[in-house]
């Protein structure tokens, strides 16, 4: 199985960038994924894999300017610790079975004068965790639904329904603020 | 003037540094476990990226080798360098130095799979304990001037230097102690191949101390 991962490094580059990222992230990793799912081992493991996904993705990632790599490989670890504690409670993810979603919603009709730089940080703080991460990789990072599905380890129809509420539930929020 | 669309970029930005920053960083130590496997992912990324060998005709390989065995002559003739191989160490001499390394460590494991230990006198204690990777483990301990400082390594990873201007080493073969000691001013070093490991005792004690201490070492 490692085999099929890593049949996807091909550069000294790809090399020196993944134990980089070790030096530079690990710990991190495993403070996500500890806060999550509150045991070392299953932490440690929740890092190895991240790292896994990292290699089997990482053509995307490595195209991820350097400021935004460490949020989006926390990302990475709390998905794959919150599939572990999903197995562990044997609860399964629900099945979300829709077709693609255009998406054509733009937030800079939304945005106005009204709302200051700190208004806006308050409605982004507000989204639930999800939320901000599906937007994080989607809004910030550019990265089309397919590619965070790779990322996430979901299907890339159930990524654009993500995407697609959670700017719905920003548009509210921020909706909300300037009333 | 910034649009809706690059204000809330923006925003995303600075909420994703702040919500990073309160991502907390144990002071976690890394299983053994964990380190294997982080080791055999990296290990692996090597090997798929190690440059391809060269494809050398006969010719040029023919006129390498006499190269390499004309220049391997000139240096053992002139006294440079030679090697041999003692109690399972292979030794290469140089004019200041000797660099050792183990033969034969196919069998031996690639990682340290279980951690040894030695029994130390009462009146020393742990000065410090590291281990670099799963492949190097080592323990130091101290009382005033004195230190005892034991190490343990895989055989594939062993490859130490040791002053040897002026000094020199001998081989130690007790039936149960197999290797090499070799004595500085201030403290010596034993070194021995238990077959799974090699492991080294660097001490200010003396030669037969530094053995009987040795013989003390098993798993933990």
């Amino acid at each position: 199985m490692l085999s099929i991962y890593l049949s996807m490094v091909e550069t000294d580059e790809q090399r020196t960038f993944i134990e980089q990222l070790y030096k530079t992230y690990e710990r991190k990793m495993y403070g996500a994924a500890f806060d999550i799912l509150h045991n070392k081992h299953d932490a440690e493991d929740a890092v190895h894999s991240a790292f896994v996904r990292i290699i089997e993705n990482i053509e995307k990632i490595i195209q991820i300017p350097a400021d935004k790599q460490g949020y989006y490989i926390v990302i990475i670890s709390r998905n794959i610790s919150i599939d572990i504690c999903r197995k562990k409670n044997n609860s399964e993810m629900p099945i979300e079975n829709i077709d693609e979603i255009e998406d054509r919603i733009s937030f800079d009709d939304v945005i106005d004068s009204r709302l200051t730089a700190e208004s806006i940080r308050k409605c982004i703080f507000s989204l639930r965790e999800s939320d901000f991460e599906v937007l994080y990789l989607n809004l910030l990072c550019e990265l089309p639904a397919a590619d965070i599905a790779g990322i996430l380890a979901i299907k890339p129809t159930t990524v654009s329904q993500r995407i697609y509420k959670a700017k719905k539930r920003l548009i509210k929020i921020i909706e909300e603020q300037k009333c | 003037m910034l649009s809706g669309e690059q204000l809330l970029k923006q925003a995303f930005s600075e909420v994703a540094a702040i919500k990073y920053g309160q991502v907390p960083e144990y002071r976690h130590i890394f299983s053994l476990r964990y380190r294997i496997r982080k080791h055999k992912l990296l290990r692996s990324l090597e090997r798929k990226t190690a440059p391809e060998p060269r494809a050398h005709t006969g010719r040029f390989r023919l006129k390498y080798l006499v190269l390499a065995i004309i220049m391997a002559c000139v240096l053992v003739l002139a006294g440079v360098t030679g090697f041999y191989i003692v109690n399972g160490f292979k030794f290469t001499t140089k004019p200041t130095h000797t660099l050792v390394l183990t033969t034969g460590w196919e069998d031996a494991p690639e990682f340290i799979e279980q951690r040894y230990s030695i029994d130390v006198p009462e009146e020393y204690s742990i000065y410090r304990e590291e281990t670099d990777s799963s492949l190097i483990y080592f323990i130091e301990y101290r009382n005033n001037d004195t230190f005892i400082r034991f190490e343990q390594y895989t055989k594939k990873s062993f490859n130490a230097t040791y002053n040897t201007e002026g000094y020199d080493y001998e081989e130690i073969d007790d039936g149960r102690i197999k290797g090499f000691y070799i004595r500085w001013e201030d403290y010596g070093a034993l070194v021995w191949d238990n077959g799974d490991y090699v492991l080294e005792i660097k001490s200010t004690l003396s030669k037969e101390e530094t053995i009987e201490l040795a013989k003390t070492a098993r798993i933990r």
